[in-house]
């Protein structure tokens, strides 16, 4: 197991973890968000090549309303 | 306009409609993990990408560095390099940095992004920006949200009559004479959202906006009487009732 830390939150993961396969199953498509990880945006290409490791800090975000 | 405040985001996609804009801001927000349903899933859902021109803005952005890293992620989330830079670290009026700007500002021009920075009404910081390299200024008739309108007007004709980009009225547009009064000043265009978004009918107010700015342009373009001090007669000065 390894913790991460996910939008200010710290979880428990177990390993090996692929970013795709962790964003599916928080009930997000790769096509509808954007992803940070340890503060370098993520192209969502390059989603399935990336192994969540331990202590990495990931931001999930989502474009929404604003002015 | 803005896409903020809406009831709903059909209304939001009506409205937009309805004022002819081009030209859309929206933000960004951390995605509930949890599994449960979003209310606010993702307003793309709600905007063709072919008829508008996404504006991805920085709000939230306290400093350049702040809204350098939510402009990239911005990028990557429409897809858009067009950029609304507003960085207000007062919560209370809202009221933009101009350090933090310009200093964003040159950074975001440098990696690839079309700057429009919404600014106080300062001549000279638009002045600046602009030779910066930013696509536009966008200074504020009054804070965000307030429904003042053209509290800054004095300035706000300064910065029209020196602009080498357009120049865009953000913010504090409460209703559609303030809209017309800034394209009246030789504005490009004003940004909208509270004011529109919290009506009773917002569609029919995105209308009333449209008119407003179509009605302003065309003011602009024509010229306006010139004001004076006294009067000048509109009927002729019926002499005969004195003799």
């Amino acid at each position: 197991m390894a913790k991460i830390i996910a939008n200010g939150n710290e979880i428990e993961i177990r390993q090996p973890y692929r970013l795709s396969d962790w964003l599916q199953q928080t009930g997000w498509k790769p096509t509808q968000v954007v992803v940070e990880l340890n503060g370098e945006v993520i192209p969502r290409s390059q989603f399935s090549n990336v192994e969540l490791c331990e202590g990495d800090r990931l931001e999930v975000i989502l474009p929404v309303a604003g002015g | 306009m803005g896409t903020g405040k809406f009831a709903s985001g059909e209304l939001m996609a009506a409205a937009l409609v309805a004022s002819g804009a081009e030209l859309v801001t929206v933000a960004l927000r951390r995605a509930d993990l949890t599994g449960g349903k979003d209310k606010f899933a993702n307003i793309l859902t709600f905007l063709d990408p072919k008829k508008y021109q996404l504006l991805p803005n920085t709000s939230g952005a306290r400093t350049a560095e702040e809204a350098c890293r939510l402009a990239r992620l911005g990028r990557e989330a429409t897809g858009s390099t067009w950029l609304k830079l507003e960085i207000h670290p007062d919560p209370r009026y809202l009221l933009p940095d101009p350090i933090e700007t310009m200093k964003a500002a040159e950074i975001l021009i440098k990696d690839g992004f079309t700057v429009l920075p919404y600014i106080n009404a300062d001549p000279v910081l638009a002045k600046r920006l602009a030779d910066a390299g930013c696509a536009t200024v966008m200074p504020l008739g009054s804070p965000i949200g307030s429904a003042r309108g053209l509290e800054t007007r004095a300035s706000l004709a300064i910065i029209i009559e020196q602009a080498t980009v357009p120049v865009v009225v953000d913010a504090g547009l409460g209703a559609p004479s303030h809209a017309a009064a800034a394209m009246e000043m030789g504005a490009d265009a004003v940004l909208v959202n509270t004011a529109v978004a919290v009506a009773s009918d917002p569609v029919r107010m995105a209308d009333a906006f449209k008119t407003a700015v179509i009605a302003g342009r065309s003011a602009y373009e024509i010229g306006l009487a010139p004001q004076r001090q006294e009067a000048d007669a509109t009927s002729p000065l019926t002499g005969f009732l004195n003799q």
